[in-house]
């Protein structure tokens, strides 16, 4: 199944410019590896070095925020969204 | 053909000569109350709150604009900072002669906001926020608006509403992009539930990758929508959630705000972190080139002048000394016994340059 996946213009560098495409994965889980399989130089912005979601990055799923989802083996359904966000300090 | 005189003309009266009566409310509020949502006793409302922005730059001077114009009846302003080129792009109340003063930006905003109407009570303030005086700014308070530029103190802030029982209006800009969400102590998630506890140190700030004016005057504009849906008491009216824009490409999204952490500090333990931190004796600025050191004591300009004279290039003002030090950096004195070592990003550079010239 695809879902859509946007990422900020700021890290779109990582994902050879675009901030919108398209992932083919069965699970949420499973678009969560692939994205940064496909997208390696992607790992660095979302994951420290422990493997967890870097402080001020979000991610969320359609409407909700991945850290406060207990399961990730969601299956996809068509017209799924997954949004990195990193929070915006600059005032 | 008739000329059109130029501003600086002389022959063109200064603005206020023909009308000698004063603005009544009626006159001044009309359009906004003639808006149902707020209407007369909404006005009454906006005109008996009492609302804290923290920093005065560019989200900062687009919320206090609105919040004068439209009659909050007290507004502190706080910002540490002083008028710099820079700012210009975007920080909508300052102009070329506050630059020409080096005027802090707390003293330059209240002199516009004045202006702008003089029915509002203002408290300018020209001060860091720290875990000593947090609390102390929020006093009296109803509502704080968020115009900081890092999430040290936008931590701070939010643990001392969260202690406070006091909603904070989290807002922020970058490039083409920014955020904006109202907390609620007791409603809603904290700013740490969503952004976690980190101070961010290294990501992307207006000084790095720049930013347009546009996209803070949005973010600024959504900020306070929500103040004024909170002064005249709509809380079915509220947005909610956490609202990302890009408007270069155009994305924008208003997300769930989380429900608050089971072990957040601030939101479910009342631990409130940030303000038991001790205030740093250094920190570095919005990544531009700036350190900023807390000394202990007050200073006193005048007499700082003429000691600094004989080594540096010195100029003062009421609130602030410059001294243009022959190594290159320019160090600026507050009243208040800051210093910003101005030219470098190394705190132990900072603090070499301040012990040499400021002492220890
Ligand atoms: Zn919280």
């Amino acid at each position: 199944m695809q879902l859509e996946v946007s990422v900020p213009l700021l890290i779109s560098d990582c994902t050879r410019g675009r901030t919108r495409f398209p992932l083919e994965a069965g699970t949420l889980a499973e678009a969560l590896r692939l994205l940064v399989e496909t997208y390696p130089l992607l790992r660095v912005h979302l994951y420290n070095e422990q493997g967890n979601v870097r402080e001020h990055v979000l991610l969320y799923y359609n409407d909700d925020n991945i850290a406060w989802l207990d399961d990730l083996d969601i299956p996809i359904q068509p017209g799924d969204k997954l949004r990195v966000l990193q929070a915006v300090s600059g005032g | 053909m008739n000329e059109i005189p130029s501003p600086s003309d002389k022959r063109v009266p200064a603005a206020g000569r023909m009308i000698m009566q004063p603005i009544t409310p009626n006159q001044r509020y009309s359009r906004q109350t003639l808006f149902a949502p707020i209407g007369p006793e909404g006005q009454r409302r906006i005109s008996s709150s009492r609302v804290l922005i923290v920093g005065m730059g560019a989200l900062g001077t687009v919320l206090a604009s609105h919040m004068v114009r439209a009659g909050v009846g007290t507004l502190r302003i706080v910002d540490r900072d002083y008028v710099e080129p820079s700012n210009l792009q975007r920080q909508m109340l300052y102009d070329e002669e506050d630059v020409a003063g080096a005027l802090p930006k707390a003293v330059a905003a209240g002199r516009k906001l004045a202006r702008i109407n003089s029915d509002v009570q203002l408290d300018p303030i020209v001060s860091d926020v720290t875990p000593l005086n947090a609390e102390k700014l929020m006093k009296g308070i109803d509502l704080v608006l968020d115009g900081t530029d890092n999430f040290r103190t936008r931590l701070l802030l939010n643990d001392a509403c969260f202690k406070k029982g006091i909603p904070f209006v989290y807002g922020g800009a970058v490039s083409a992009q920014g955020m904006t969400a109202m907390l609620v102590p007791g409603e809603t998630c904290c700013l740490r539930c969503l952004i976690g506890s980190g101070d961010g140190g290294g990501g992307q700030t207006c000084d790095t990758v720049g930013v347009i004016a546009p996209i803070v005057d949005i973010i600024a504009s959504f900020q306070a929508v929500e103040a004024l849906k909170h002064m005249v008491g709509d809380a079915g009216a509220r947005r909610g959630g956490l609202l990302s824009l890009e408007v270069w490409h155009y994305h924008s999204m208003n997300l769930k705000l989380p429900e608050p952490r089971k072990d957040c500090p601030t939101c479910r333990l009342r631990q409130y972190p940030a303000l038991e931190a001790d205030a740093e004796d250094a920190a570095t600025l919005c990544g531009r080139e700036t350190v900023q050191i807390q000394g202990a004591r007050p200073f006193d300009l005048e007499a700082w002048e003429r000691r600094l004279a004989p080594s540096c290039t010195v100029s003062r003002n009421p609130f602030l000394l410059r001294a243009e030090l022959p190594e290159g950096e320019r160090l600026v004195l507050f009243p208040d016994g800051r210093v910003l070592v101005q030219g470098t990003e190394d705190p132990s550079r900072a603090r070499t340059l301040y012990d040499r010239y400021v002492g220890s």
